[in-house]
């Protein structure tokens, strides 16, 4: 609900700005014809949604309460795609949280020390500030192993601007429906009113359809009479208008005033006045809180009399002075001191009167606008009214551009076990992850169980490529790669979406249970989110560099990551405390860290993609303190690694895409295959993105038995 | 000059339809007409309306005799008018009555205001003569 605000908000300060330029046109060119368009284009900008954005660039700077409001309360891109909070969640998992804790500061704070607002946070009623850096960090000298504490974030209470938001969209709502049920009524109660106190008079309605037709009319709207001291006034729209004339009135005016008087409302009948009555009433009902609709309203009702007035003197047989003599007629009758009780017809417009008489009598109003003129306003029209700035996601600052492709992948069709192949758009690279665009099919046998999703463009923007798509055990929820580390987490049911991306997720991991989700980061910090309320439970330090590849224990008690110089950690999932940590010593950083199936073992693959060296491969039992149980020196640079074969073997990928099934008993590969490299990138970014699935790996022939 | 009477209630016109109806009655009557009894609240309630409709001008109270007679001072045809009339002035507002489109709004113009007015229109012929002998 919250896009309304953000659509509403956008189109009020069109709109205003157009009021602008109809202004200048009613009041200082005097072209009530004109106006009167360009006032009924402000009031539909205000009902057209914005259907291209305009990106604005960098010159404009939304501000930043406004950014982080639609962010958080998970508003669009420039694709107008909508992002509402995911889901409500659990909000007990949030409440639920311990009491913040103070950053210890044993330390002085690492360079990568920053204040880090948490965009994600859905619990909606608090913005959670964590403060991140190598606070807090000790090491006890025990073979590598420090018993650190992980901290929590400390939480401060302020309101976020996505839950203003929401508020202000509650009451819009509000006072919306309350504003359309109070004109309900009253055009109820004016229906009642005329259903008791108005007559058919035959004889008036004759005269009236003689006038229409002679005012090359084809059809007259019904005309009533009532005994009411009340200005004459159409009243409707269509077929259904009724013309209201008063007895009393028509009685003291000679046949000429009469026959003008009829006329103007047959003006307005003509020109369809009744439907810009009814677009006013449904601006009035969405836009009851903006004086700008009542200003437009006053504007176009005024620019309405005036050409009405020179449609009147276009057809009537009498003289300018007869015409302006009549409508003082009327007044004088409205105004006539009573034995009745005052008119209480509002205040009355003197200005506006002494500018129609004017007009009248100088026959300076153009019936129509000219053919130029409408041109003009049509083309406006058609630039003006599906546009809407881009205030999000338009510049080119990384951080902001989160452009959200909603995704067509069958969800049903997910599992951990299936690799997906993504739908190639670009060239191919050979690069890590997020920054390869696959090609080709997959060239591994076996069943077509490969599915590709397709990725819907945008009109405007093509969209960043869907390089890994990691589903939780259980379907539930589906974490999302883009290039750029663009990083979306879907709830694939409800297809509620969370935009990570300002968080640089670098790898992740799924909890066996589906209910957390580890990531790793290059501020040296694994986050682990709360995958049903979208927020951060925890934060788990100890690692003094970025954060290369993460895994969930097969029984989901410990969480193992691999850093860029090297060193294993692994944590506590329920305490968060730091239990283990192994520092390899090797001159490149840990690509991929993966947990044996039965969970008592690491295999810990290092290298880096671009330079191409081959780096030995570790095993590493954590139970078993810091020394590696068994090294595996490969000639190759392994990318991704997948345990097979009840843990008796391991799939060793190479970033180029050469893969081999490694006999642990033997030391020696059994098996060759050829992967795509996305596939490679995909697997070394998340446990949940396997090589190969299941099936596949029991298919692969092992050498020989352990 | 007479007070320009005011709007009725339902309770002062359930008595004042009693009046049209019976032409003239006393308080006790008209209390034993409206409640099917005479308790002294209901009677007090029926003194206060009559007080207040006399006040409205609306009825009128005959003093010579004893009890007093009240008789109605405006016939049905002429309050249901003023009703209308009050219910028209409420529902053609135009700024707020949705799918209206007045001749004139004229409002609470003054005399001097319509004058000034007409003052113009006269002024505007002039102009306008002048204008066309040039």
């Amino acid at each position: 609900m919250t896009w309304l605000v953000t659509y509403g908000f956008i189109n009020a300060v069109l709109a205003t700005l157009l009021a602008s330029a109809a202004l200048v046109v009613g009041r200082w060119c005097r072209r009530p014809a004109l106006a009167h368009l360009l006032w009924v284009l402000v009031l539909c900008k205000l009902l057209t949604p914005a259907l291209v954005k305009v990106p604005l660039g960098d010159w404009f700077d939304p501000p930043q309460w406004l950014s982080e409001a639609t962010v958080s309360s998970g508003n669009v891109g420039p694709g107008g795609h909508r992002l509402d909070r995911p889901w409500t969640g659990d909000s007990a998992s949030s409440d639920s949280q311990e009491p913040e804790e103070e950053f210890p500061q044993a330390n002085p704070p690492s360079k990568n020390a920053e204040a880090v607002v948490v965009h994600s946070e859905l619990d909606g009623d608090v913005a959670v500030a964590t403060t991140v850096g190598g606070a807090g960090t000790s090491s006890n000298g025990n073979n590598g192993v420090s018993n650190t504490r992980s901290e929590k974030p400390r939480r401060s209470f302020a309101i976020s601007p996505g839950l203003c938001l929401r508020w202000v969209s509650i009451v819009w709502v509000a006072g919306s429906l309350l504003t359309m049920l109070w004109l309900v009524r009253r055009l109820a109660r004016f229906g009642a009113y005329l259903n008791f106190a108005a007559r058919p008079d035959e004889r008036l309605q004759e005269h009236v359809a003689q006038l229409a037709r002679t005012a090359g009319m084809s059809y007259a709207p019904r005309v009533v009479v009532v005994d009411c001291v009340v200005s004459p006034m159409l009243w409707g729209v269509g077929r259904r208008a009724r013309l209201v004339f008063p007895s009393a009135l028509g009685q003291r005016l000679d046949a000429d005033a009469c026959n003008a008087l009829l006329l103007h409302e047959l003006a307005h009948y003509a020109r369809g006045d009744g439907w810009i009555r009814l677009l006013e009433l449904a601006v009035q009902v969405v836009y009851w809180w903006h004086p700008l609709v009542w200003w437009a309203r006053h504007e176009i009702e005024a620019a309405e009399e005036e050409c009405c007035d020179a449609w009147v003197l276009e057809r009537q047989t009498g003289t300018r002075r007869s015409y302006a003599e009549a409508l003082l007629a009327a007044i004088d009758f409205l105004c006539e001191p009573p034995p009745l009780p005052p008119v209480a017809c509002g205040l009355g417009d003197v200005p506006l009167l002494r500018r129609r008489l004017t007009l009248i009598m100088r026959g300076q109003v153009a019936v129509h606008p000219s053919r130029a003129a409408r041109v003009l306003v049509l083309g406006a029209a058609a630039a003006v009214l599906p546009l809407g700035p881009g205030l999000f996601g338009a510049s080119s600052r990384s951080d902001s551009a989160r452009i959200l492709v909603p995704s067509t992948i069958d969800p049903v069709a997910l599992s951990p076990q299936r690799i997906f192949e993504i739908e190639s758009a670009d060239e191919e690279t050979s690069g890590p992850a997020g920054t390869t665009v696959p090609t080709g099919p997959a060239s591994i046998d076996g069943p077509a169980d490969l599915i590709t999703p397709e990725l819907p463009a945008l009109p405007h923007l093509a969209p960043p490529s869907l390089w890994a798509s990691a589903t939780s055990p259980n379907g539930k929820y589906r974490l999302e790669a883009r290039a750029g580390r663009k990083t979306t987490l879907v709830h694939v049911a409800a297809d509620w979406r969370l935009d990570l991306s300002s968080h640089k997720i670098v790898c992740a991991s799924y909890s066996p249970d589906s209910q957390m989700l580890a990531t790793g980061h290059d501020d040296s910090i694994v986050r682990i989110w709360d995958c049903e309320t979208g927020g951060i439970s925890a934060l788990l330090r100890g690692s003094e560099s970025a954060i290369t590849s993460v895994a969930f224990a097969p029984d989901g008690r410990r969480i193992a990551a691999g850093t860029a110089n090297g060193d294993v950690h692994v944590w506590d999932s329920a305490t968060h405390d730091e239990i283990a940590r192994i520092q390899l010593q090797q001159p490149a950083g840990v690509s991929c860290i993966r947990w044996s199936n039965r969970g008592d073992r690491l295999a810990v693959a290092l290298g880096n993609w671009s330079d191409g060296e081959a780096m030995p491969l570790v095993i590493w039992a954590p139970d078993e303190g810091s020394v590696p149980a068994k090294e595996l020196f490969l000639d190759l640079p392994v990318g991704a690694v997948q345990w097979l074969a009840d843990d008796t073997a391991l799939l060793v990928a190479a970033w180029d895409g050469e893969a081999r099934v490694w006999n642990l008993s033997t030391n020696e590969p059994v098996d060759w295959l050829s992967l795509k490299k996305v596939a490679i990138s995909a697997a070394a970014w998340s446990p949940d993105c396997p090589l190969i699935s299941r099936w596949q790996a029991d298919r692969l022939v092992l050498g020989s038995e352990p | 000059m007479p007070r320009s009477p005011q709007d009725v209630t339902e309770a002062e016109l359930a008595i004042l339809e009693v009046l049209w109806d019976r032409g003239s009655a006393t308080v006790r009557e008209l209390t034993e007409q409206l409640y099917a009894g005479c308790s002294a609240s209901q009677h007090a309630t029926v003194q206060k309306l009559l007080e207040r409709l006399e006040g409205k001008g609306c009825t009128f109270r005959d003093r010579s005799v004893w009890p007093h007679v009240f008789k109605a001072a405006v016939d049905r045809a002429s309050l249901i008018g003023r009703k209308l009339q009050q219910t028209a002035d409420r529902l053609c507002e135009g700024s707020i009555q949705p799918l209206l489109m007045h001749l004139v709004k004229a409002g609470k113009l003054s005399t001097a205001d319509r004058r000034s007015l007409r003052e113009m229109l006269d002024q505007l012929e002039k102009d306008g003569r002048k204008q066309g002998k040039k």
